[in-house]
Protein backbone atom coordinates (compact mmCIF):
# COMPACT_ATOMS: atom_id res chain seq x y z
CA UNK A 1 0.00 0.00 0.00
CA UNK A 2 1.77 3.31 -1.32
CA UNK A 3 2.04 5.74 1.25
CA UNK A 4 1.59 3.70 4.42
CA UNK A 5 4.88 3.09 5.58
CA UNK A 6 6.22 6.63 4.94
CA UNK A 7 3.41 7.46 7.60
CA UNK A 8 3.47 5.12 9.86
CA UNK A 9 7.83 6.19 9.24
CA UNK A 10 6.70 9.82 9.99
CA UNK A 11 4.26 9.10 13.05
CA UNK A 12 7.34 7.30 14.15
CA UNK A 13 9.70 10.20 14.49
CA UNK A 14 7.65 11.86 16.44
CA UNK A 15 8.22 9.19 19.00
CA UNK A 16 4.89 7.07 18.73
CA UNK A 17 5.30 3.31 16.90
CA UNK A 18 1.97 2.12 14.69
CA UNK A 19 0.85 -0.37 13.08
CA UNK A 20 -2.04 -0.93 10.14
CA UNK A 21 -3.74 -4.36 10.70
CA UNK A 22 -6.42 -5.40 8.66
CA UNK A 23 -9.49 -5.77 10.21
CA UNK A 24 -9.25 -9.65 9.98
CA UNK A 25 -5.99 -9.01 11.61
CA UNK A 26 -3.64 -9.34 8.78
CA UNK A 27 -0.44 -7.28 9.50
CA UNK A 28 -0.19 -4.50 6.77
CA UNK A 29 2.94 -2.35 8.06
CA UNK A 30 4.22 -1.86 10.99
CA UNK A 31 7.05 0.24 12.70
CA UNK A 32 7.01 -1.70 16.29
CA UNK A 33 7.47 -5.26 16.81
CA UNK A 34 3.79 -7.40 16.21
CA UNK A 35 3.73 -10.99 15.97
CA UNK A 36 0.91 -12.00 14.18
CA UNK A 37 -0.67 -13.13 16.80
CA UNK A 38 -0.67 -10.01 18.86
CA UNK A 39 -2.19 -8.43 15.19
CA UNK A 40 -4.98 -10.36 15.51
CA UNK A 41 -5.69 -9.92 19.46
CA UNK A 42 -5.80 -6.29 18.26
CA UNK A 43 -8.45 -6.83 15.81
CA UNK A 44 -10.29 -8.70 18.45
CA UNK A 45 -10.54 -6.18 20.69
CA UNK A 46 -11.76 -4.13 17.96
CA UNK A 47 -13.71 -5.90 16.53
CA UNK A 48 -15.40 -6.87 20.02
CA UNK A 49 -16.14 -3.34 20.57
CA UNK A 50 -17.53 -2.50 17.76
CA UNK A 51 -20.02 -5.27 17.63
CA UNK A 52 -20.91 -3.82 21.49
CA UNK A 53 -21.88 -1.18 20.31
CA UNK A 54 -23.18 -1.93 17.05
CA UNK A 55 -26.10 -3.22 19.60
CA UNK A 56 -27.17 0.02 21.13
CA UNK A 57 -27.00 1.63 17.51
CA UNK A 58 -23.27 3.31 17.91
CA UNK A 59 -19.65 2.42 16.61
CA UNK A 60 -16.96 3.15 18.23
CA UNK A 61 -14.24 5.88 17.23
CA UNK A 62 -11.20 4.62 18.74
CA UNK A 63 -10.67 1.74 21.12
CA UNK A 64 -7.93 2.11 23.70
CA UNK A 65 -5.69 -0.95 25.57
CA UNK A 66 -3.99 0.51 28.45
CA UNK A 67 -0.94 -1.38 29.99
CA UNK A 68 1.57 -0.43 32.66
CA UNK A 69 3.81 2.50 30.69
CA UNK A 70 1.82 1.74 27.09
CA UNK A 71 -1.08 2.58 25.24
CA UNK A 72 -2.13 1.15 22.55
CA UNK A 73 -4.79 3.29 20.69
CA UNK A 74 -6.84 1.90 17.71
CA UNK A 75 -8.76 3.56 15.08
CA UNK A 76 -11.16 2.00 12.69
CA UNK A 77 -10.27 3.35 9.13
CA UNK A 78 -12.73 1.48 6.27
CA UNK A 79 -11.65 -2.18 6.41
CA UNK A 80 -8.37 -1.53 8.58
CA UNK A 81 -7.06 -0.52 11.93
CA UNK A 82 -4.91 2.09 12.21
CA UNK A 83 -2.56 1.71 15.52
CA UNK A 84 -0.58 3.92 17.50
CA UNK A 85 1.76 2.74 20.57
CA UNK A 86 2.70 5.51 22.55
CA UNK A 87 3.67 6.23 26.02
CA UNK A 88 1.76 9.24 27.36
CA UNK A 89 -2.38 9.71 26.75
CA UNK A 90 -1.02 13.49 25.27
CA UNK A 91 -0.13 11.86 22.42
CA UNK A 92 -3.47 10.16 21.84
CA UNK A 93 -4.46 13.54 19.03
CA UNK A 94 -1.23 12.76 16.91
CA UNK A 95 -2.50 9.67 16.32
CA UNK A 96 -5.87 10.82 15.83
CA UNK A 97 -4.40 13.16 13.29
CA UNK A 98 -2.43 10.05 11.59
CA UNK A 99 -5.36 8.05 11.42
CA UNK A 100 -6.74 10.78 9.40
CA UNK A 101 -4.26 10.82 6.62
CA UNK A 102 -4.27 7.30 6.32
CA UNK A 103 -8.06 7.39 5.50
CA UNK A 104 -6.90 8.99 2.75
CA UNK A 105 -4.43 6.32 1.38
CA UNK A 106 -6.47 2.95 2.17
CA UNK B 1 2.68 -8.41 -1.65
CA UNK B 2 -0.83 -9.26 -2.76
CA UNK B 3 -2.81 -9.48 0.46
CA UNK B 4 -5.53 -12.33 0.66
CA UNK B 5 -8.93 -11.10 0.58
CA UNK B 6 -10.33 -9.81 3.62
CA UNK B 7 -11.62 -12.45 6.20
CA UNK B 8 -14.16 -10.61 7.93
CA UNK B 9 -17.64 -9.23 7.50
CA UNK B 10 -17.35 -6.06 6.35
CA UNK B 11 -20.21 -4.46 8.16
CA UNK B 12 -20.14 -6.44 10.96
CA UNK B 13 -16.08 -7.56 11.37
CA UNK B 14 -16.60 -9.87 13.99
CA UNK B 15 -17.88 -12.36 11.97
CA UNK B 16 -15.46 -14.00 10.24
CA UNK B 17 -16.09 -15.37 6.71
CA UNK B 18 -13.93 -18.81 7.58
CA UNK B 19 -17.55 -19.65 9.66
CA UNK B 20 -21.03 -20.20 8.82
CA UNK B 21 -24.14 -18.44 10.86
CA UNK B 22 -25.58 -20.43 13.95
CA UNK B 23 -28.59 -18.60 13.44
CA UNK B 24 -28.78 -17.58 16.82
CA UNK B 25 -27.44 -13.97 16.41
CA UNK B 26 -26.05 -13.53 19.75
CA UNK B 27 -24.33 -16.87 19.65
CA UNK B 28 -22.95 -15.90 16.16
CA UNK B 29 -20.67 -12.78 17.98
CA UNK B 30 -19.92 -14.75 20.53
CA UNK B 31 -18.67 -17.36 18.66
CA UNK B 32 -17.02 -14.78 15.53
CA UNK B 33 -19.28 -15.90 13.22
CA UNK B 34 -20.44 -18.87 14.14
CA UNK B 35 -19.61 -23.00 13.39
CA UNK B 36 -16.20 -23.47 11.50
CA UNK B 37 -16.41 -23.38 7.60
CA UNK B 38 -15.78 -26.27 6.17
CA UNK B 39 -15.71 -28.34 9.08
CA UNK B 40 -17.27 -30.39 11.77
CA UNK B 41 -18.82 -29.98 14.85
CA UNK B 42 -20.15 -32.32 17.07
CA UNK B 43 -22.58 -31.10 19.22
CA UNK B 44 -23.13 -33.10 22.72
CA UNK B 45 -25.85 -32.57 24.80
CA UNK B 46 -29.00 -34.20 27.41
CA UNK B 47 -32.23 -35.64 25.84
CA UNK B 48 -34.35 -33.34 24.95
CA UNK B 49 -35.60 -30.89 22.42
CA UNK B 50 -33.03 -27.86 22.55
CA UNK B 51 -30.42 -29.81 20.18
CA UNK B 52 -32.57 -30.16 17.90
CA UNK B 53 -33.82 -26.43 17.86
CA UNK B 54 -30.21 -25.70 17.68
CA UNK B 55 -30.08 -27.95 14.42
CA UNK B 56 -33.37 -26.14 13.04
CA UNK B 57 -31.75 -22.55 13.63
CA UNK B 58 -28.41 -23.64 11.68
CA UNK B 59 -30.67 -24.94 8.50
CA UNK B 60 -32.63 -22.34 8.92
CA UNK B 61 -30.42 -20.07 8.71
CA UNK B 62 -28.85 -21.29 5.05
CA UNK B 63 -29.32 -17.96 2.16
CA UNK B 64 -31.21 -20.10 -0.47
CA UNK B 65 -29.05 -18.43 -3.03
CA UNK B 66 -25.45 -19.97 -1.82
CA UNK B 67 -26.21 -22.28 0.76
CA UNK B 68 -27.86 -26.00 0.31
CA UNK B 69 -28.47 -28.07 3.71
CA UNK B 70 -28.79 -31.26 3.96
CA UNK B 71 -30.60 -33.00 7.19
CA UNK B 72 -29.82 -37.02 7.93
CA UNK B 73 -32.53 -37.92 9.60
CA UNK B 74 -32.46 -40.88 11.69
CA UNK B 75 -34.74 -40.58 14.46
CA UNK B 76 -38.05 -38.95 12.79
CA UNK B 77 -39.32 -38.45 9.45
CA UNK B 78 -38.79 -34.97 7.65
CA UNK B 79 -42.38 -33.84 7.36
CA UNK B 80 -42.58 -34.37 11.69
CA UNK B 81 -39.34 -32.42 11.61
CA UNK B 82 -40.52 -29.76 9.30
CA UNK B 83 -43.90 -29.54 11.97
CA UNK B 84 -41.55 -29.44 14.98
CA UNK B 85 -39.64 -26.71 13.42
CA UNK B 86 -42.08 -24.46 12.36
CA UNK B 87 -43.26 -24.98 15.70
CA UNK B 88 -40.37 -22.71 16.72
CA UNK B 89 -41.01 -20.52 14.13
CA UNK B 90 -38.71 -22.14 11.49
CA UNK B 91 -38.86 -23.00 8.28
CA UNK B 92 -37.58 -26.08 6.72
CA UNK B 93 -39.48 -25.84 3.34
CA UNK B 94 -36.82 -24.39 1.21
CA UNK B 95 -35.58 -25.75 -1.89
CA UNK B 96 -32.51 -25.19 -1.01
CA UNK B 97 -33.26 -28.05 2.16
CA UNK B 98 -32.44 -31.83 1.54
CA UNK B 99 -33.03 -34.49 3.74
CA UNK B 100 -32.25 -38.25 3.74
CA UNK B 101 -34.81 -40.20 4.95
CA UNK B 102 -33.05 -42.95 7.50
CA UNK B 103 -36.29 -43.51 9.32
CA UNK B 104 -39.64 -43.42 7.45
CA UNK B 105 -38.51 -47.29 6.26
CA UNK B 106 -37.60 -48.63 9.45
CA UNK B 107 -41.76 -48.27 10.29
CA UNK B 108 -42.53 -50.12 7.33
CA UNK B 109 -43.79 -46.78 5.57
CA UNK B 110 -44.70 -46.94 2.16
CA UNK B 111 -43.04 -44.26 -0.45
CA UNK B 112 -45.56 -41.41 -0.61
CA UNK B 113 -47.94 -41.02 -3.60
CA UNK B 114 -45.97 -37.72 -4.44
CA UNK B 115 -42.89 -38.07 -3.95
CA UNK B 116 -40.78 -35.67 -1.57
CA UNK B 117 -38.49 -34.11 -4.25
CA UNK B 118 -36.10 -32.78 -1.89
CA UNK B 119 -35.91 -36.22 0.26
CA UNK B 120 -34.16 -39.35 -0.75
CA UNK B 121 -35.48 -42.42 1.30
CA UNK B 122 -33.12 -45.41 2.57
CA UNK B 123 -33.18 -48.46 4.27
CA UNK B 124 -32.26 -47.25 7.97
CA UNK B 125 -29.27 -46.08 9.87
CA UNK B 126 -27.26 -49.32 9.07
CA UNK B 127 -27.32 -48.54 5.66
CA UNK B 128 -24.23 -46.46 5.56
CA UNK B 129 -23.27 -47.09 1.88
CA UNK B 130 -26.53 -46.05 1.10
CA UNK B 131 -26.33 -43.15 3.08
CA UNK B 132 -23.21 -42.55 1.32
CA UNK B 133 -24.16 -42.69 -1.52
CA UNK B 134 -27.12 -40.49 -1.13
CA UNK B 135 -25.38 -37.89 0.19
CA UNK B 136 -22.71 -37.93 -2.35
CA UNK B 137 -25.52 -37.19 -4.71
CA UNK B 138 -26.47 -34.15 -2.89
CA UNK B 139 -23.12 -32.77 -2.78
CA UNK B 140 -22.80 -32.65 -6.36
CA UNK B 141 -26.19 -31.31 -6.76
CA UNK B 142 -24.67 -28.68 -4.30
CA UNK B 143 -21.85 -27.87 -6.35
CA UNK B 144 -20.81 -24.85 -6.24
CA UNK B 145 -22.73 -23.45 -2.90
CA UNK B 146 -21.69 -23.94 1.03
CA UNK B 147 -23.06 -26.83 2.45
CA UNK B 148 -24.80 -27.19 5.97
CA UNK B 149 -24.99 -30.98 6.98
CA UNK B 150 -26.84 -31.97 9.78
CA UNK B 151 -27.29 -35.72 11.75
CA UNK B 152 -29.98 -36.45 13.91
CA UNK B 153 -28.75 -37.84 15.81
CA UNK B 154 -25.33 -39.42 14.90
CA UNK B 155 -25.54 -41.13 17.84
CA UNK B 156 -28.77 -43.52 16.35
CA UNK B 157 -26.07 -44.73 13.52
CA UNK B 158 -23.84 -45.47 16.07
CA UNK B 159 -26.47 -47.64 17.84
CA UNK B 160 -27.62 -49.24 14.72
CA UNK B 161 -23.89 -50.15 13.41
CA UNK B 162 -20.60 -51.70 14.24
CA UNK B 163 -18.04 -49.81 16.05
CA UNK B 164 -15.32 -50.14 13.50
CA UNK B 165 -17.87 -49.50 10.82
CA UNK B 166 -19.12 -45.80 12.51
CA UNK B 167 -15.66 -45.18 12.81
CA UNK B 168 -14.27 -45.69 9.18
CA UNK B 169 -17.88 -44.01 8.01
CA UNK B 170 -16.79 -40.93 10.06
CA UNK B 171 -13.61 -40.79 8.67
CA UNK B 172 -14.31 -40.57 5.54
CA UNK B 173 -17.52 -38.60 5.44
CA UNK B 174 -15.85 -36.28 7.64
CA UNK B 175 -12.87 -35.64 4.83
CA UNK B 176 -15.76 -35.51 2.11
CA UNK B 177 -17.60 -32.54 3.63
CA UNK B 178 -15.14 -30.09 4.16
CA UNK B 179 -13.84 -31.04 0.81
CA UNK B 180 -17.49 -29.87 -0.57
CA UNK B 181 -16.99 -26.69 1.68
CA UNK B 182 -19.53 -27.94 4.54
CA UNK B 183 -20.12 -27.62 7.96
CA UNK B 184 -21.50 -30.43 9.25
CA UNK B 185 -23.64 -30.60 12.78
CA UNK B 186 -23.33 -34.09 14.26
CA UNK B 187 -26.25 -34.37 17.11
CA UNK B 188 -24.68 -36.78 19.98
CA UNK B 189 -26.65 -37.97 23.09
CA UNK B 190 -25.25 -37.55 26.45
CA UNK B 191 -24.30 -40.60 28.24
CA UNK B 192 -25.04 -42.89 25.82
CA UNK B 193 -21.42 -44.16 24.17
CA UNK B 194 -19.25 -44.88 26.31
CA UNK B 195 -16.32 -42.83 26.46
CA UNK B 196 -13.66 -44.85 23.85
CA UNK B 197 -16.23 -44.81 21.17
CA UNK B 198 -16.60 -41.05 22.66
CA UNK B 199 -13.29 -40.11 21.71
CA UNK B 200 -13.25 -42.04 18.68
CA UNK B 201 -16.48 -39.70 17.31
CA UNK B 202 -14.25 -36.80 18.32
CA UNK B 203 -11.32 -37.11 16.64
CA UNK B 204 -11.65 -35.81 13.49
CA UNK B 205 -13.66 -33.15 14.67
CA UNK B 206 -12.75 -29.70 14.40
CA UNK B 207 -14.47 -28.49 17.63
CA UNK B 208 -16.61 -30.10 20.18
CA UNK B 209 -19.82 -28.05 21.30
CA UNK B 210 -21.39 -29.39 24.75
CA UNK B 211 -24.87 -28.47 26.06
CA UNK B 212 -24.83 -28.82 30.05
CA UNK B 213 -28.14 -28.82 32.21
CA UNK B 214 -28.42 -28.22 35.74
CA UNK B 215 -31.54 -27.10 37.92
CA UNK B 216 -33.55 -27.24 34.31
CA UNK B 217 -31.00 -24.62 33.38
CA UNK B 218 -29.14 -25.04 30.28
CA UNK B 219 -25.37 -23.35 29.37
CA UNK B 220 -23.48 -23.84 26.09
CA UNK B 221 -19.82 -24.47 26.87
CA UNK B 222 -17.20 -24.09 23.39
CA UNK B 223 -13.64 -23.44 22.91
CA UNK B 224 -14.70 -20.79 20.75
CA UNK B 225 -16.88 -19.37 23.91
CA UNK B 226 -14.41 -17.64 26.76
CA UNK B 227 -17.19 -19.25 29.11
CA UNK B 228 -19.91 -20.99 29.63
CA UNK B 229 -23.44 -19.16 27.95
CA UNK B 230 -26.44 -19.74 29.44
CA UNK B 231 -28.96 -20.56 26.91
CA UNK B 232 -33.15 -21.20 26.76
CA UNK B 233 -35.80 -22.89 24.87
CA UNK B 234 -38.42 -20.36 24.09
CA UNK B 235 -41.59 -20.90 21.45
CA UNK B 236 -39.10 -18.49 18.87
CA UNK B 237 -36.19 -21.03 19.58
CA UNK B 238 -33.29 -21.00 21.25
CA UNK B 239 -32.09 -17.18 22.76
CA UNK B 240 -28.75 -16.63 24.72
CA UNK B 241 -30.00 -15.66 28.39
Amino acid sequence: MEGASELLDEMSSQGITGAIIRKDGIIVHSTFSVSDSAASMLATVSNASDALLKRINDKPQETEIAFGNLIILVIPVKDYLFCGAMKSREQKQTVRQFAEKAKKLL
Amino acid sequence: MELPPLGVDEEQPILKKNRLSTGIPDLDIMMEGGYPNPGNVMFVGPTGNEKAVFAFHFASAAEAKKENVIIISADTDPQSMREKSSSFGMDLNGENIFFVDCYSQTLGQKKEAEPDENCISISGPGALNDLSIALKELLTKSAGKKVRVIFISLSTFVLYNPKDSIVKFLQVIEGRLKNADATALYLVEEGVHDKQLLSLMEHGMDEKLTLSEGGGKFELIAPSLDMPVPIKLSSSGIAVV
